[in-house]
C-alpha cells in the first residue's frame, strides 16, 4: 500500500522541531507495520522459509515430474528401504517409493489443509465473535454458551469419531478441524469488537444513519484485521500440527495420498532400520510450523507493538 | 459456592448427555451403520441377523439410545463388538496406565513454573534466552515426533530409553517401570513446561512493572521479600486457572502419547477401537474422556475462587 498525503496544506503535528512545518506524508497502519517487520530479521527469514514451502507445495507435481523425474506412487519393491543417496536424495520407503517426492506432495496436503482449516475457523469465529460483541445481550449469551459447551468437549475425540464415521477426504478433514476449532477466534474477536463498538467513529457513523451491517462491515471489521491476520497464522500452525497428529494415528489423511503426518504412521516399525523415514517428514512439519510461528509473532509485534512482552 | 457447584454439575450432566447423543447419532450416520465390521461376507444372513439381534441393533435408534443411556447410568456400557467382553472392564484395566503417565507428566510439567519465574527475573540473560527458544521450538515441534526421534537415537546408539511399553516382560520391577515411564513422562511434561513457562514469564514481567512493586521497594523492603510477598504471590494466582486445563489437555493428549510409546492406556485403546470400529467401546471412551475434561475445567473454575478473593460465584 502506498502512502498518500492526506493532511493537505496543514502543518504536521509531529514534534520534530523546525521540520514540523514541512508536509509529512501520512502513512497507513499497514505501511508502518511493514516498515517495522522489514527491520525484524528473524521474521523475514521465517517469511522466506514459509514462502519457499508454499511455493514447493504449489509447484509440487511439476517439481516431482520435471526436476526429480519421480512419481510419489511409483513402487519398487526391489529398492525399498534404500538409505539417502545419489539416486534417492532422501531414500525410499517400505514400498520403494521416493521419500523426497512424497514429501513434496505431502506439502500440498499438509499446508493446504492448514490454510483451509484457518479459512473455515476464521470465518465462523469472526462472524460469531463480531455478532456477539456488536449486539451483546441475548445473542452474546447464546454464542458464549455455545463456545463454553464446545470448550468442554474433548475435541480430539470428536474429531476421531468424525473421521472414523465419515472417512473424510482432505477437504472433509479441513472442515472437521475448522468446525471444531473456531472458539478461541470468536472469543478474541468478540473482545475487540466490544471495545471498538464504543469508539467515537462508530458513534459518528451511527449518528449519520449507518445501518448495523454497514457499521460492522465498514467500521468495525477493518479494525479487526490485525487481530485476524495474527490468529490466522496461529490457526495455520495449529492445523498443520493437528492434521499431522491425526494422520500419524492413521485416522487423518488416508494413504496412498501422502501427508507429512501419515508418512510417519508406520514409523514405529522402522525405528531400527530406516531413520530417514522418521526424520524427514517430522523435520518438515517442525520447520513449517516454526516458520509460521515466528512470522506470526513478528507480524503481531509489527502490527501492535504494545502486545509484545519482550 | 455450594449452589455454584450444584449448578455447574447439572450443566455438566446435560453436556454429557448432549455429547453422548451427538456421538450416538454420528455412529448411526456412518455408512452401513455401526455393524459393518461384524458383517463378514462369508457369514450366513441368519448369523448376521442373530448378531444384530444380540447387540439390539434391530430396534429403532431412539430405543437403542435410551437403552444405552439407562445402561450407562448403571455403569454398564454394553459389550465390545470385537471380543464381546463388557466395555467397562476393558476400560477399567487401562485406567491405571493412563493415570500413571498423565499424572507423572503433569507433576514434571509443573517445573515450568520455576522455569518461567527464573527467566523473568533474569530477563535477557542466557538462561532467559534458553527458555524463550525452548518455548518457541517446543511449540512448533510435534511432541510425539520428538519422542519418536529420541527413541530412534536411543535405539541405534546407547539404550538410554526402552522402546516402549510399561515394563520389560519378565522383569516387572519398580525400577524397570520407572525406566519405561521416564521418556513418555518427560515428553508429556513438555506441554506443561511450555504453557507454565511462557505464562509465568510474561506474568512476572508484567507484575514487576506495577506501581506497587516500586512502592514496596521504595518503602525499604528488601528485594527477596518484595518478590515473595508481592510479585510471586500475585503471579501464581492465575496459574491455578490453567492447571485444570492443562490436566485436561494431558488426558486428551494421551491418545498421541500412548500410541507413540506403546503405552497400554485408554488413549491407545481408543485408537484401536476407532480402527476396529468398536462403537460401544469408542462411545464409552468418549464419555470417560469428556468427564475428565469437564472435571478439569470445573476444578479450575472452583480453584480460582479459592485463591482469589475477588472472584464470587453467584
Amino acid at each position: 500500500m502506498q502512502a498518500e498525503p492526506v493532511q493537505k496544506g496543514k502543518p504536521s503535528t509531529r514534534r520534530d522541531g523546525a521540520e514540523s512545518l514541512r508536509l509529512t506524508k501520512s502513512r497507513s497502519h499497514w505501511t508502518i507495520a511493514w516498515a517495522r517487520l522489514r527491520r525484524d530479521r528473524l521474521s523475514l527469514i521465517a517469511m522466506a522459509g514459509f514462502g519457499l514451502i508454499c511455493l514447493v507445495a504449489l509447484a509440487g507435481p511439476w517439481l516431482a515430474e520435471v526436476v526429480l523425474h519421480a512419481d510419489p506412487a511409483r513402487q519398487n519393491m526391489l529398492r525399498n528401504f534404500e538409505p539417502p543417496g545419489a539416486q534417492n536424495l532422501l531414500g525410499t520407503d517400505d514400498f520403494g517409493r521416493d521419500v523426497l517426492t512424497r514429501l513434496i506432495w505431502g506439502a500440498r496436503v499438509s499446508v493446504g489443509v492448514g490454510f483451509a482449516v484457518a479459512a473455515i475457523s476464521l470465518t465462523i469465529g469472526v462472524v460469531l465473535g463480531l455478532l456477539a460483541g456488536f449486539y451483546g445481550g441475548v445473542l452474546d449469551d447464546l454464542i458464549n454458551a455455545i463456545i463454553q459447551t464446545m470448550l468442554n468437549i474433548p475435541l480430539l475425540f470428536l474429531v476421531i469419531l468424525l473421521s472414523v464415521v465419515f472417512r473424510p477426504s482432505p477437504i472433509g478433514l479441513a472442515i472437521i478441524f475448522g468446525v471444531t476449532g473456531w472458539m478461541g477466534t470468536a472469543r478474541q474477536v468478540r473482545g475487540v469488537t466490544f471495545s471498538v463498538r464504543e469508539r467515537e467513529f462508530v458513534m459518528a457513523a451511527r449518528a449519520l444513519g449507518a445501518t448495523d451491517r454497514r457499521i460492522m462491515g465498514v467500521h468495525v471489521l477493518p479494525n479487526l484485521m490485525s487481530l485476524v491476520l495474527v490468529i490466522a497464522g496461529f490457526d495455520i500452525a495449529a492445523a498443520i500440527l493437528a492434521e499431522s497428529g491425526l494422520s500419524f494415528l492413521g485416522l487423518g489423511i488416508q494413504p496412498p495420498l501422502p501427508s507429512w503426518g501419515n508418512m510417519l504412521s508406520n514409523s514405529l516399525e522402522y525405528i531400527r532400520r530406516a531413520w530417514w523415514l522418521v526424520a524427514a517428514p517430522g523435520t518438515m512439519i517442525f520447520l513449517t510450523v516454526l516458520c509460521v510461528f515466528l512470522l506470526t509473532d513478528g507480524l503481531r509485534d509489527a502490527l501492535d507493538p504494545s502486545l509484545s512482552n519482550r | 459456592m455450594g449452589r455454584y457447584v450444584f449448578r455447574r454439575t447439572i450443566q455438566s450432566l446435560f453436556l454429557l448427555v448432549g455429547i453422548s447423543l451427538l456421538s450416538f447419532v454420528l455412529m448411526h450416520l456412518a455408512p452401513g451403520g455401526p455393524v459393518t465390521m461384524l458383517e463378514d461376507p462369508k457369514m450366513k444372513p441368519e448369523v448376521i441377523a442373530e448378531i444384530r439381534r444380540s447387540f439390539g441393533l434391530d430396534d429403532p435408534v431412539p430405543v437403542q439410545y435410551a437403552r444405552w443411556l439407562w445402561g450407562v447410568v448403571r455403569l454398564d456400557f454394553g459389550r465390545s463388538f470385537i471380543d464381546n467382553r463388557p466395555v467397562i472392564d476393558k476400560i477399567l484395566e487401562r485406567v491405571p496406565a493412563t493415570f500413571q503417565l498423565s499424572l507423572a507428566a503433569f507433576i514434571i510439567g509443573l517445573l515450568g513454573i520455576p522455569m518461567g519465574i527464573y527467566a523473568a527475573l533474569r530477563r535477557g540473560s542466557w538462561a532467559d534466552n534458553v527458555v524463550r527458544v525452548f518455548i518457541v521450538v517446543g511449540n512448533a515441534v510435534p511432541h510425539w515426533w520428538l519422542g519418536l526421534m529420541i527413541l530412534l537415537i536411543s535405539a541405534s546408539t546407547v539404550r538410554v530409553f526402552p522402546l516402549g511399553g510399561m515394563y520389560t516382560p519378565g522383569q516387572d520391577t519398580l525400577l524397570n517401570r520407572f525406566w519405561h515411564l521416564s521418556l513418555p513422562a518427560l515428553i508429556g511434561a513438555m506441554s506443561g513446561w511450555i504453557v507454565f513457562g511462557r505464562f509465568l514469564r510474561s506474568e512476572v514481567l508484567e507484575i514487576l512493572r506495577q506501581d506497587y512493586i516500586r512502592t514496596a521497594h521504595a518503602k525499604g523492603l528488601n528485594w527477596p521479600v518484595v518478590l515473595r510477598r508481592h510479585a510471586l504471590r500475585n503471579a501464581l494466582i492465575p496459574v491455578v486457572t490453567i492447571l485444570g486445563g492443562s490436566l485436561a489437555g494431558l488426558f486428551s493428549g494421551a491418545v498421541l502419547l500412548e500410541t507413540t510409546f506403546s503405552w497400554p492406556g485408554m488413549g491407545r485403546l481408543a485408537v484401536s477401537a476407532a480402527f476396529q470400529r468398536d462403537y460401544p467401546l469408542l462411545m464409552a471412551l468418549t464419555i470417560v474422556f469428556s468427564i475428565l475434561v469437564i472435571l478439569g475445567n470445573l476444578l479450575a473454575d472452583l480453584a480460582y475462587g479459592l485463591v482469589d478473593p475477588r472472584v464470587r460465584y453467584d
